[in-house]
């Protein structure tokens, strides 16, 4: 029966290495500095709740799942039925760069909350979106001049 | 001689206050029953305007330390591969993003990307060095599609619990050395 709990918390603390790790509270090991603050508002104002939008929500949500979707043929029949086209390369292009902006976003979103970072926050989703473009013109022209996503794949993989 | 040496402020006059800035119950005339023991003192404020608190609130937020959280979680199978889901996902979006702004912009400096250049650099690279390098780039992939493949199972309501979750886990762990090791040890040759 495979273990289910790998368990090394109680081997850290168990372990002769740690026993001689002293314990602080004023040392300050932060990796990165909080970011700058700026006041809104006064403790007794209201909350503020993000505005309704179509953009942010379960059909954003629905969207990531069906591109997901999408990606799975796409990709394993280039993988492994060794398949390309130059259709299914713009195809591939096409989900797999919005798949990456998707998932980019996700992670903006998640360590420059606009709660935080007032101005850094979007300045982030800003140059996300425009290495995004850069990206699909850039893909675009590979897959024009150049022989394409999954033939260069599979050339540079068995150069 | 002074030292720098930091005197206790309690030396300062008007650190201890006087008894009489504590008015005693007694000293109330108008003192109901259920106020019999209630002692009153006088407090020192200081007037500051909303934005100069805000400004000290500010200060005290830029001094204050954070918590341990991933140095100090058990570590698990759960968010062992959820971090590397999307550190994974981050380095191969990053790569696709990096690839194509350079072929964009490598012609401007003289370079250029293209698959001839490559494959001519990469055909002077060693077979030692070239194996276990493409077992290292694409594992990255493998193991993202098939935890990509677990989180759409998750999203069909199935596999959701504690025995599933591992279950899935191990086998995308498996799946993923597998498969990365067919790519990088058996695709070697060229087939016309």
């Amino acid at each position: 029966m495979l273990q289910t709990r790998l368990g090394f918390g109680a081997l850290r603390q168990s372990s002769i290495l740690f026993a001689a790790r002293p314990f602080t509270t004023s040392s300050v090991r932060q990796i990165f500095p909080p970011p700058p603050q700026s006041i809104k508002g006064t403790v007794n104002d209201a909350a503020v709740f993000p505005p309704p939008s179509k953009l942010h929500g379960s059909y954003h949500w629905n969207f990531e799942r069906i591109v997901a979707i999408a990606m799975v043929p796409q990709v394993m029949m280039p993988l492994f039925a060794g398949t390309s086209h130059p259709l299914l390369d713009a195809a591939l292009a096409c989900t797999m760069i919005t798949h990456a902006h998707l998932g980019f976003e996700s992670c903006i979103i998640d360590y420059f909350p606009k709660r935080r970072f007032h101005r850094i926050g979007p300045l982030m989703h800003w140059i996300l979106r425009g290495f995004t473009v850069l990206t699909l013109i850039g893909v675009y022209e590979f897959n024009t001049n150049d022989i394409g996503l999954t033939e260069g794949i599979k050339k540079l993989w068995k150069a | 001689m002074m030292l720098a040496t930091r005197m206790f402020h309690s030396l300062s006059p008007g650190f201890f206050r006087p008894a009489s800035q504590l008015l005693r119950p007694s000293s109330i005339s108008s003192s109901s029953s259920l106020l019999r023991n209630v002692w009153k003192r006088s407090v020192a404020t200081e007037h500051m305007t909303e934005i100069e608190s805000g400004s000290r609130l500010a200060n005290q937020r830029l001094h204050r330390p954070n918590s341990p959280h991933l140095s100090i979680y058990e570590p698990q199978l759960t968010w062992y591969l959820s971090s590397i889901h999307r550190v994974t996902g981050v380095v191969l979006a990053g790569a696709l993003y990096l690839f194509a702004t350079g072929y964009l912009v490598a012609p401007l400096a003289g370079y250029s990307l293209d698959t001839e250049t490559i494959s001519g650099l990469l055909q002077q690279v060693p077979t030692w060095i070239k194996v276990p390098a493409k077992f290292a780039v694409s594992y990255p992939f493998t193991f993202h599609i098939y935890n990509g493949l677990r989180h759409l199972v998750w999203d069909t309501t199935k596999e959701l619990t504690l025995k599933g979750v591992y279950r899935t886990g191990y086998a995308v762990l498996i799946l993923s050395v597998l498969t990365s090791g067919y790519l990088s040890f058996v695709l070697v040759e060229y087939y016309v």
